[in-house]
């Protein structure tokens, strides 16, 4: 009964997005008397607070309310509670919110801002992640000990270090003394921005009667729910948290950010609700981004290609706070080898604090650094051991029933397929590439190749619900908890039930906006759950809702409720299409011809929870995800000896994602996650100087890919090794789609130029320096040539 | 220690249209140093909101029409200061005669920008990186400026920056047009700029004049100010193949002159690199 799942249906959003009818957190205006709120932040990356005087501007006509931390110095957060909604007795970072103002307009706040008195007791500054780790003297947090986690993680008080995961299998010494050669590198990535279009906006209205409303730009209304409640002290029926459409999330908007402050404001504003709109610089130095990495790698592996050991060190510099990054260093921890099986493993993952704006979830989790730091590696060994990059890799990937995170818990024999993955990308990718000489000799051609996946990173206990009502004319409501910020997940959600219920997809009606009081629960949107946990929640309301008409037309029609189905709107007994009633006549409740009615209107709901388990403290080993999604991704480039440009001619992709449910959302997601990817690994970093300030807050020196870099030519393959547990057999793609591309593209130069890159970004001057200071006879010799040609 | 303030806020000041060139001085005379001129706005909305400027009055001058003619004579092309950059790029014979200029204003910003952008606001920003600048310094362009007190004056380009954004305007002057002799026949032009990204400032741009009397490359971004550099006793008087013994003698005479900056956008080492990269590749390019 497969009508639209597996069909491209056009996205149910679409209209409203083109159209700009689609509404989005600023346009929320119409509050009556709402302020608008402002913060004054640290200029320092590290001090104490000495004196704060706001007298002047309170002064200021227009001026409602000022609040500093000490009116709520609660510690806030995911995992860890360690950050302050407005610094208290120190600052952490450049941009850390000190002061807020509420006032009658944005100039007159600003205005206060500049008549804010703030005296600080500069403290020494750690910016460097590696010193971090092994610094006592600077401390970002003291008091450590004192602060709230989850027991899934492990800080260590009197360090920097927010949370060490570890991963032991076999015994390591025994893998290298197995090895035949060892490789060892190190290899990093800088902290970068999510550069989502739509800035953090979010209202709070902390009403008289003790109620709170908030409006956000919130990727996880129902999280942000949950924790205000904990922060305010507050019965979570007290809440209601609207997240309108998002304009881009990628992991930014997904923990709790600036919801607080605003509720504050209002508290103490009378009450008044007070929106806060984040500019670009604002949103650069004091709304959370992305961990950057440092890793150390030594690899064993025999002359077959076997590798026997590998020991890794992943230093994650979570800036300021890690309240939701503890859990990328964890999930990058567990997954440290990449889709590999190997014998001995130690692997050290650190998250760890600096003086610089704080991290938080971001669009693969840790994976796309961590697969840099292994397929760059991975190609570095095959070529040294002389075997293809498939070949090699195919010798040590997971198969079906491989251990993973050690060895207790067993892949599921339906878990897909990395080998078919790589493969399919790799014939693509040969099959393709250019067999002409390059057209000059400081042109260089290169393919490369990543082999990767990744799961949802979520606790144990993650749970999704769905709710279908009926209308009266038998079309439905659907309700999810899952936001929309551009995936398009929700016309999949509606496809699914659409074929559950028998349904033209025009009426299955499911909102982009969020509502915490009207739609069914889920835990956040994030890590590419929510098609696989959202998506049987759907399913399940679906089934329960067909219980209730059949209960019903079983009744009416005189059968037996299991003979049931529904077809074109239709409900017969199977084979006997002719003796039917209509889901309209059904689903208000039937009335028979005498006026008597059975039945009633109906509501099915469903629910879906994770099955995993909770890591071991020591190994790492259990069972850390509902699936994991295997993928390939390869590229192909030419690149300038002379200047170091690199144009990529084509990226190729395959994911195992089970079942396309919507291929061409499926696309569209390979799409805009390669070219994401594509800045992140050429040219996207955030700069800091000596003292701690980011000196790119903004899009003319913070670069991101323009549409002239997109490549111009694309392929997807979708493998579909369904998993049985999955709605349709599906996994998720959302953040597969960026996860192979680095280190694709690291390996496709080496492929080209044999020149090594192991930092990003890939900028033209890296590339430059590099083949200087790697091969600098050839730059030399190019530029001869250069002169030499004739026309 | 001051506060750091993002303002998404515009500071408080007098717009004014005036409707002729002859309002716009009187306005300017009036409020000199308390005033700013308005083309496309998008260097100086960002100074506003960053309340690097805080003028008593922005005086626009957009709906002043012969701020916006192009005149084509024998002897030169005129274009008024306000003509957005887009419509610069269509001037007809804008790619035959003034390649190197059409090749700087493509590449300026984005399109979107382009349409707001003008020519004059490039010149009037005076930054080291203009786009425009490079191409107009080879081309040999004139600055002509007006101001009530003094009347009209025409200064040649590569006199009118001073430094890192600033020029030799004086608070009541206005840039009017820009003249650009008609090149002679066989005369070529090229322009070409390092970026981060296919839409970026120049890291690098180099522009580079040549016809048998002269041959002069051009630079931005290399120093507080564009560059010009006459190469034309290397090139014209010594008829020998561009070779790299010749490109080094070349080099050796403009690598001096260059002053480039170590910032967050490039080496000092790598923009160095990149001048003569695309110096080699001009000079060929004009050359042949
Ligand atoms: C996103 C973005 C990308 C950009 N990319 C580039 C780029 O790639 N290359 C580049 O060169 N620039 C770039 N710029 C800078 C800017 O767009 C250009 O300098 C543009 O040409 C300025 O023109 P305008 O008409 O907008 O100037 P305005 O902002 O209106 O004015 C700029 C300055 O010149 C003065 N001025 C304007 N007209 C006159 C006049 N007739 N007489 C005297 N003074 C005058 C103004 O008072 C002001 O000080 C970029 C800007 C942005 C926002």
């Amino acid at each position: 009964m497969n009508e639209y799942v597996g069909q491209s249906v056009p996205r149910k959003d679409a209209n409203d997005k083109v159209s700009g009818q689609a509404m989005y957190a600023v346009d929320i205006d119409y509050i009556p008397n709402m302020l608008t709120g402002k913060f004054l932040a640290s200029p320092i990356a590290h001090g104490k607070i000495l004196s704060i005087d706001t007298a002047e501007a309170e002064k200021l006509p227009g001026v409602v309310a000022i609040v500093t931390g000490k009116d709520w110095p609660v510690k806030i957060g995911l995992y860890a509670g360690d950050r302050d909604i407005l610094a208290v007795e120190k600052v952490v970072w450049i941009g850390q919110p000190v002061v807020a103002v509420a006032a009658e307009s944005e100039a007159i706040a600003e205005e206060a801002l500049s008549l804010i008195k703030i005296e600080y007791e500069p403290l020494e500054p750690i910016l460097d992640p590696v010193k971090a780790m092994d610094s006592k003297q600077i401390l970002v947090h003291e008091k450590m000990a004192d602060y709230n986690h989850s027991p899934a993680f492990h800080p260590i008080p009197g360090t920097n270090v927010a949370n060490h995961f570890k991963l032991r299998k076999g015994n390591i010494e025994d893998g290298f003394k197995q090895a035949d050669e060892i490789f060892e590198h190190s290899y990093s990535m800088p902290q970068i921005s999510h550069a989502y279009l739509e800035t953090i906006v979010s209202i709070g209205h902390y009403r008289r009667d003790g109620t709170i409303e908030v409006w956000s730009s919130a990727q996880s209304p129902f999280t942000v729910r949950y924790l205000l409640g904990i922060t305010f002290a507050t019965p979570t029926s007290n809440i209601t948290v609207y997240s309108p459409l998002l304009g881009g999330g990628f992991g930014g908007k997904a923990g709790l950010n600036f919801e607080p402050l605003v509720v504050l404001l209002s508290r103490k504003a009378n009450n008044r609700p007070v929106k806060l709109h984040l500019t670009r610089e604002e949103n650069f130095r004091s709304a959370p981004i992305r961990v950057g990495m440092v890793a150390k790698l030594k690899t064993g592996v025999t002359k077959q290609g076997k590798v026997t050991a590998q020991q890794i060190e992943y230093i994650w510099d979570s800036g300021a706070c890690a309240d939701y990054a503890v859990n990328v260093g964890r999930a990058a921890g567990y997954v440290s080898i990449g889709p590999y099986d190997i014998e001995h493993i130690k692997s050290d993952s650190y998250t760890v604090y600096t003086n610089k704006p704080y991290a938080t979830a971001f669009r693969g989790f840790g994976h796309l650094e961590l697969h840099w730091v292994i397929e760059r590696q991975n190609e570095i060994i095959a070529k040294k051991l002389g075997l293809d990059s498939v070949t090699f890799r195919k010798i040590n990937t997971l198969k079906p029933g491989s251990g993973i995170t050690g060895n207790q818990h067993r892949l599921r024999e339906d878990a897909g397929s990395i080998d078919e993955c790589l493969d399919k990308v790799w014939s693509e990718l040969t099959k393709k590439k250019k067999k002409t000489p390059p057209p000059k000799p400081w042109i260089f051609r290169g393919v490369g190749i990543a082999g990767f996946m990744k799961g949802p990173a979520q606790p144990p206990n993650s749970a999704s619900s769905s709710y279908v009502k009926f209308n009266e004319d038998g079309s439905v409501i659907l309700s999810v908890g899952t936001s929309e910020m551009g995936q398009g997940t929700l016309t999949s959600l509606a496809q699914i039930a659409a074929d559950e219920l028998g349904l033209p997809i025009e009426k299955v009606k499911i909102r982009g906006d969020r509502d915490t009081d009207r739609d069914a629960y889920t835990w956040q949107t994030v890590g590419s759950r929510s098609l696989f946990m959202d998506g049987n929640a759907v399913q399940n309301a679906c089934i329960n809702a067909k219980e209730q008409i059949f209960e019903t037309a079983s009744q009416v029609l005189r059968v037996i409720k299991d003979d049931l189905v529904i077809k074109n709107e239709l409900i017969f007994p199977k084979g006997e299409p002719w003796n039917h009633l209509s889901l309209s006549e059904v689903v208000m409740g039937y009335m028979y011809p005498t006026g008597e009615s059975i039945g009633g209107p109906v509501i099915g709901h469903g629910k879906y929870i994770a099955k995993m388990t909770i890591l071991d403290s020591d190994t790492g080993a259990g069972n850390p995800a509902i699936f994991e999604t295997f993928g390939a991704q390869g590229v192909e480039l030419e690149l300038n000896a002379l200047t170091g440009e690199i144009t990529i001619n084509q990226i190729v992709s395959a994911f195992d994602i089970g079942k396309a449910i919507n291929p061409q959302l499926c696309e569209g997601q390979v799409l805009g996650g390669s070219v994401m990817a594509l800045s992140i690994a050429t040219s996207e970093q955030l700069q800091y100087s000596k003292t701690g300030e980011l000196l790119n807050p903004s899009f003319v020196d913070y670069i991101i890919a323009r549409p002239g870099d997109i490549p111009k030519e694309f392929s997807s393959y979708f493998i579909e090794n369904p998993q049985e547990d999955g709605p349709h057999g599906a996994r998720g793609i959302g953040e597969l789609t960026m996860i192979g591309v680095p280190a694709a593209l690291g390996n496709a130069i080496a492929d080209a130029i044999n020149v090594q890159i192991f930092d990003l970004p890939i900028t033209s001057e890296r590339v430059w320096s590099e083949i200087q200071k790697q091969r600098p006879e050839l730059i030399t010799s190019l530029k001869k040539q250069l002169m030499e040609e004739k026309p | 220690m001051k506060n750091i303030i993002s303002y998404s806020s515009l500071p408080k000041f007098n717009l004014i249209t005036p409707s002729s060139l002859k309002e716009a001085l009187e306005l300017l005379d009036q409020y000199k140093n308390e005033a700013q001129l308005l083309a496309g706005g998008t260097d100086l909305l960002i100074e506003l909101r960053h309340r690097l400027i805080q003028p008593k009055v922005v005086i626009n001058l957009k709906m002043i029409p012969e701020l916006q003619t192009i005149r084509i004579t024998e002897q030169e092309l005129k274009i008024g200061a306000v003509t957005p950059i887009i419509e610069v790029l269509t001037i007809p014979i804008i790619k035959e005669e003034y390649l190197a200029l059409y090749q700087s204003l493509a590449d300026l910003a984005d399109e979107i920008l382009r349409y707001r952008a003008t020519i004059g606001g490039n010149i009037g920003t005076s930054s080291p990186a203009a786009d425009s600048a490079a191409s107009l310094y080879v081309l040999d362009a004139q600055i002509n400026i007006s101001s009530l007190a003094k009347g009209q004056r025409t200064v040649p380009i590569n006199q009118f920056f001073t430094g890192v954004k600033r020029n030799l305007l004086s608070s009541d002057e206005i840039i009017t047009s820009i003249s650009i002799p008609r090149p002679k026949k066989g005369s070529r032009s090229s322009f070409k700029k390092m970026k981060r990204s296919s839409e970026d400032l120049a890291l690098v741009g180099v522009a580079c004049f040549h016809n048998e009397k002269k041959t002069c490359l051009s630079y931005t971004a290399m120093a507080p100010t564009p560059l010009l550099i006459d190469i034309t006793d290397n090139i014209v008087r010594e008829k020998k193949e561009l070779d790299e013994a010749k490109f080094r003698d070349i080099w050796d005479i403009i690598t001096p002159i260059l002053r480039p900056i170590d910032d967050i956008r490039a080496s000092k080492k790598y923009r160095m690199h990149m001048a003569e990269m695309i110096t080699r590749t001009i000079l060929k390019e004009v050359l042949e």
